[in-house]
């Protein structure tokens, strides 16, 4: 499974994305580093369909996911086949920890075994928060609930914006862990990330300048 | 499971105040709906069925006492009209005329078993009865003779079959109670000629009644043609005596149109409230949208259609809806069920229950009123959730 990217570019006032491609495939390890406003986000964004670029494809499997797919195709594709780590706050805080991880599954009926989302919670070092409301829990926490999520939803594509920004050492590798152990599993891993610590495990790594230069 | 209701319920719950605030006002708009269409119902159900009630054509009362006659019949209001002579000989022997009835609208007096506004006391003729008998709760009793210390009475006069009260130092026994006809009889007692006689020849009374016996207020009439026809053809001769004759229809005319400027009335306060409750549930969705605008954009992050966030949205809202809608009709039923007769004393037109049928039309009218304000203020929100890309709802773009 391809997720390809070709001269896509998307203008925010001055800041923007200019004619950038690139692709991330199954058991593919890819890092993209930049400098701030340079649009990391936004690509990732038009990667995982929430974001239509202004010019360019963006081609899963060769099926272009703004032309020839529906919003709600599009949509369900972040359900089952990509996987998006957000950057900001985007628990749902009116749900507990464990409601939020298991919701964007339980919606469309598909029911992973609870014991195995406790081992998964338990590999986060987030089992004692699952039953805590997200505006109860520490900010690595709230992190690895995010990274929980994802990971539940079982993509074969995971991509995550800077998963490991503003967390203590100890989330942060075991997020790190995580990723790098889902890669090994054969997912595809695209992340945004200014973490140097992720070059120990050796991804492609992909500078983006200003001006969406690769 | 999780599911959607899961979701809308538990986001309703966390959202305590904007809930409460949006409940609250779906509960006092439903019970303005609710009330106001109650209450304008029940006026025109006692107007349109006042005249059916007295189950005459016309009646005749002394010259210059028809607004009188009209007010003590419909609104239950005090008056003192008296025939010099009792004029129901006369007006039985007139062609076209197949039944009279005399009444005495005796006095209305304030009884302690009664309302504040005083009861009616109005003595019939059981013999030649027509309207009495027939308005009676229980149809299958049939009152053949009412003893001098026995009494029918209203149905908003507070008694049961078996009661008794005292007026005019005299105590009566209730002996059966008349179904609600929305005018004044409701707040009347009945009693036989036999006993008004003994009353109204009582020196006590001297002052009020001179000792006299066999007086008459008012005669109901029963035509065998058209009531108007028959108006026409002898109004001359009973001019001449010092007797109008007016048809039941042409009475209740002007209380029609009076129902009518209510019902416009009614119409532009409702109007009013559903205006200000659709301003104000949007103006509520609106905030509460921008406020939850991102985890409409992370629900699209991880693959939830809008379709199903649309639904949370609307289902929460629903609940809201559902609970202030039967919350604000249920309270202002019981508002106005308890206040009944209160209200019906208290109007200067008649007033009758529309029954549990209507009451149930008229709720699923005001939910469905709701519904399509909950529809509409919901519009733009769910127009914004549609059209926004979801990079843009999650505020995660650079």
């Amino acid at each position: 499974m391809m997720l390809k990217a070709e001269n896509i570019s998307k203008k925010f006032g001055k800041n923007g994305l200019a004619s950038v491609s690139m692709s991330i495939s199954e058991k593919q390890f890819l890092c993209i580093t930049g400098e701030s406003g340079c649009g990391k986000t936004t690509l990732l964004n038009i990667l995982s369909g929430m974001l239509m670029p202004d010019t360019g494809t963006v081609t899963l499997d060769g099926k272009n996911i703004y032309l020839d797919m529906k919003e709600q195709e599009r949509t369900f594709l972040r359900n089952q086949v990509i996987g998006y780590m957000t950057q900001g706050n985007s628990l749902i805080p009116e749900l507990t920890v464990w409601q939020n991880a298991v919701c964007p599954l339980e919606l469309y009926g598909r029911k992973k075994k609870d014991s195995d989302i406790i081992q998964l919670f338990q590999q986060l070092g987030i089992d004692n928060v699952m039953d805590s409301f997200p505006s109860e829990i520490s900010g690595g926490e709230y992190r690895r609930a995010l990274l929980a999520r994802v990971l539940l939803l079982d993509a074969k594509i995971i991509i995550a914006d800077e998963p490991t920004s503003n967390l203590d050492e100890n989330s942060a590798v075991i997020v790190r862990q995580m990723l790098y152990e889902a890669y090994q599993n054969g997912k595809g891993l695209l992340i945004v990330t200014h973490d140097k610590a992720f070059s120990e495990y050796h991804p492609e790594i992909l500078e983006l300048h200003s001006g969406g230069e690769i | 499971m999780f599911t959607v209701s899961k979701f809308a319920w538990q986001s309703m719950v966390k959202h305590g105040f904007q809930s409460v605030i949006f409940f609250l006002l779906v509960l006092i708009s439903s019970a303005c709906l609710y009330g106001v269409g109650f209450f304008t119902e029940n006026m025109q159900s006692g107007v349109e069925q006042a005249g059916s009630h007295i189950h005459a054509d016309m009646i005749a009362v002394p010259s210059e006492y028809g607004d009188n006659a009209k007010d003590a019949l419909f609104e239950g209001n005090a008056c003192t009209i008296l025939f010099q002579e009792n004029p129901a000989e006369l007006l039985s022997q007139t062609d076209g005329i197949s039944q009279v009835s005399p009444q005495l609208f005796l006095r209305t007096l304030p009884l302690p078993c009664c309302s504040a506004s005083g009861v009616q006391i109005i003595a019939f003729d059981i013999n030649t009865d027509f309207a009495v008998s027939e308005n009676l709760k229980d149809k299958s009793i049939k009152i053949n003779t009412l003893s001098p210390d026995e009494l029918i009475a209203g149905s908003a006069c507070g008694l049961t079959p078996g009661a008794q009260i005292n007026f005019y130092n005299r105590t009566f026994t209730v002996s059966a109670v008349l179904d609600e006809t929305g005018m004044g009889y409701d707040q009347s007692i009945f009693i036989s000629f036999e006993a008004s006689d003994l009353i109204t020849a009582d020196e006590q009374y001297q002052e009020y009644f001179g000792g006299k016996t066999g007086l008459t207020s008012m005669i109901l009439i029963r035509t065998d043609d058209n009531a108007e026809q028959v108006r026409k053809t002898m109004s001359g001769i009973l001019n001449e005596k010092g007797i109008s004759v007016y048809t039941i229809d042409s009475m209740s005319e002007k209380l029609i149109r009076q129902m009518q400027d209510f019902k416009i009335f009614a119409l532009i306060i409702n109007l009013f409230v559903i205006l200000l409750a659709s301003v104000s549930l949007s103006a509520l969705i609106t905030v509460s949208f921008h406020q939850r605008r991102n985890r409409v954009g992370s629900l699209l992050s991880v693959g939830i259609s809008r379709k199903k966030i649309i639904q949370m949205f609307l289902l929460e809202y629903l609940y809201l809806t559902a609970f202030g809608t039967v919350t604000g009709t249920g309270s202002i039923c019981m508002v106005v069920l308890s206040l009944h007769d209160v209200i019906k004393q208290s109007l200067a037109l008649p007033y009758k229950f529309i029954g549990m049928e209507k009451m149930g039309g008229l709720f699923l009218t005001v939910g469905g009123i709701n519904l399509l304000m909950l529809l509409l203020a919901c519009s733009l929100t769910f127009a914004k959730i549609i059209r926004t890309e979801p990079a843009i709802l999650s505020e995660e773009q650079t």
